[in-house]
């Protein structure tokens, strides 16, 4: 297993550095994003700072910062479903089943992979440069996070395997996508910190999991938040979606339908 | 007029694409409802807390959205796949559209439409007419007006701006990764006023890629939001005409320029 994840790391770095002009354009994007979204968070601290409670300027713009250096990595766009779609359509989909791996860990190990490369040229390096550029304080906690972001991961990963299933059924997926990135969007706490949200709202989200990927993790980066709690919610998380998806690829595996060829 | 009637002809061809995935149609129907619901939801989160962004109340705010959603939702439908372009040159397949005897701007300009993104175009629409109504502004005919002129304004904008990068593919054979790098910029001009960017941003957004034409001039106009509405119906008159010149110059030495590749 080792083997095919370093074969892995290899060919998701080589095909995310391919095209010189993709890679800068990439980061581009991402320096933008943190821009535009800095100078959102330091205008509205600006018209009133006593709404961010206990969480200073600083803090929050590490929050918003990481959160979308993270999402290079974290990505809901880009993952298993995606590549599971486009080799049902093509009937490659054949080529992954016959391969003496689960479809689940070879999905997995392509996902580890893209996850660590996209992590080290893009995620870190405009992370750090940013925090430079708006000379910020690194006051973070590195252990809590780094659990919690790897159990984050998983759940992250455990709801694309989910979606990649439901592309077997309906063989294609930029619908349930939209209805995917929605959710992500406002559930997770990835763009508006949940402590903005009001209770309403959040009597709904805590019995997600989305904000077990982005939200509390985040909190724990900016020393705020529960270790404990949030990783033992992670923990039930993983376990629960794991099931969903075992009994889903029970029920699919009866129904694949190779197209192309 | 001929070319109008072949243009619907080939755009009804298109269509029938979308029986292929029926489920995954209907959901991208409603997930697109969802993207543009939770964005603004998102907003409305933010300024519930902070009542007014930069002097933008939440109204204010979902009117620029939804101009902006209602313009590229159109675009999107009939002009996204411009950016196609690219691949036609680098392939060779542009080499059908200078055999065939029609214009082959028209041919690309019809070669798909996007049926789900027309839900972008009426939420938009919707949204905005909504938005106009809570910020009690009257809807009278002048203001119906500037705002359909609003939107063929924009959706000119988003083609003019595609098109124009998309020609560069004659000398490049590649486009899209300077088409990616405004993604961004378009979400950021999407979601707030720019007037809460520096000035490098806002030169950038109004002069090099204008799309803060599309929504944020606009509904400084359509809101009442500045006193002389002139000034910024020029600036944005005379940068869609440089754009247009602009387009036209590169497709027009790009067509004598190409000599075809691929097999």
């Amino acid at each position: 297993m080792y083997r095919v994840l370093c074969a892995y790391l290899k060919q998701q770095y080589s095909s995310l550095t391919a095209y010189k002009s993709a890679f800068c354009m990439t980061l581009v994007n991402v320096f933008i994003r943190i821009y535009a979204y800095a100078m959102l968070w330091m205008t509205l601290y600006k018209q009133n700072a006593s709404l961010f409670g206990n969480i200073d300027l600083n803090q929050m713009l590490l929050y918003s910062i990481f959160s979308i250096s993270l999402s290079q990595a974290f990505t809901w766009w880009d993952g298993p479903h995606i590549y599971v779609e486009e080799n049902i359509k093509n009937g490659r989909i054949i080529c992954d089943l016959l391969k003496p791996m689960e479809l689940k860990t070879q999905l997995f190990l392509r996902t580890l992979s893209s996850t660590v490369v996209n992590l080290c040229i893009f995620t870190i390096p405009s992370f750090l440069i940013s925090t430079c550029f708006f000379k910020l304080e690194l006051n973070v906690n590195i252990i809590g996070a780094l659990i919690t972001f790897v159990l984050g991961f998983l759940l992250l990963f455990s709801m694309n395997y989910i979606l990649s299933l439901i592309c077997f059924l309906s063989l294609d997926l930029e619908g349930y996508l939209y209805i995917f990135h929605a959710l992500i969007a406002f559930c997770s706490g990835q763009v508006v910190p949940l402590w903005f949200y009001p209770d309403f709202l959040l009597g709904i989200i805590n019995w997600l999991p989305f904000k077990y990927v982005f939200y509390e993790p985040l909190l724990l980066f900016i020393r705020n938040g529960n270790l404990c709690q949030t990783v033992c919610f992670q923990v039930i998380w993983i376990f629960i979606l794991s099931l969903i998806g075992r009994f889903m690829w029970k029920c699919v595996s009866k129904k694949i339908v190779v197209q192309g060829g | 007029m001929e070319s109008i009637q072949l243009y619907f002809d080939l755009i009804k061809a298109g269509l029938k694409r979308f029986a292929e995935y029926r489920s995954s149609f209907i959901a991208g129907f409603f997930g697109l409802i969802m993207i543009n619901g939770s964005s603004i939801l998102l907003i409305w989160v933010m300024l519930k807390n902070f009542h007014t962004l930069n002097e933008w109340t939440f109204w204010q705010i979902v009117f620029n959205y939804c101009l902006f959603l209602s313009c590229l939702g159109f675009h999107n439908t009939f002009f996204r796949h411009i950016s196609d372009l690219e691949n036609h040159i680098v392939n060779g397949t542009f080499d059908r559209f200078l055999l065939r005897p029609v214009s082959p701007l028209l041919q690309l300009a019809s070669e798909k439409i996007s049926i789900t993104d027309l839900c972008d175009f009426t939420t938009g629409m919707i949204g905005a007419l909504f938005a106009a109504k809570m910020l009690h502004i009257q809807i009278t005919v002048g203001f119906m007006l500037g705002f359909i002129l609003s939107i063929i304004n924009g959706v000119y904008v988003f083609t003019a701006i595609l098109f124009s990068v998309s020609c560069i593919s004659f000398w490049t054979m590649k486009s899209k990764s300077i088409l990616y790098s405004t993604n961004e910029i378009q979400e950021s001009v999407q979601h707030y006023p720019i007037s809460i960017f520096n000035k490098a941003f806002k030169f950038i957004v109004t002069v090099l890629l204008p799309y803060g034409l599309v929504n944020y001039y606009p509904s400084l106009i359509l809101l009442n939001k500045v006193n002389v509405h002139w000034v910024y119906v020029i600036m944005i008159a005379l940068v869609d005409m440089i754009y247009g010149v602009i387009g036209a110059f590169l497709w027009r030495r790009g067509l004598k320029r190409y000599n075809g590749s691929g097999s």
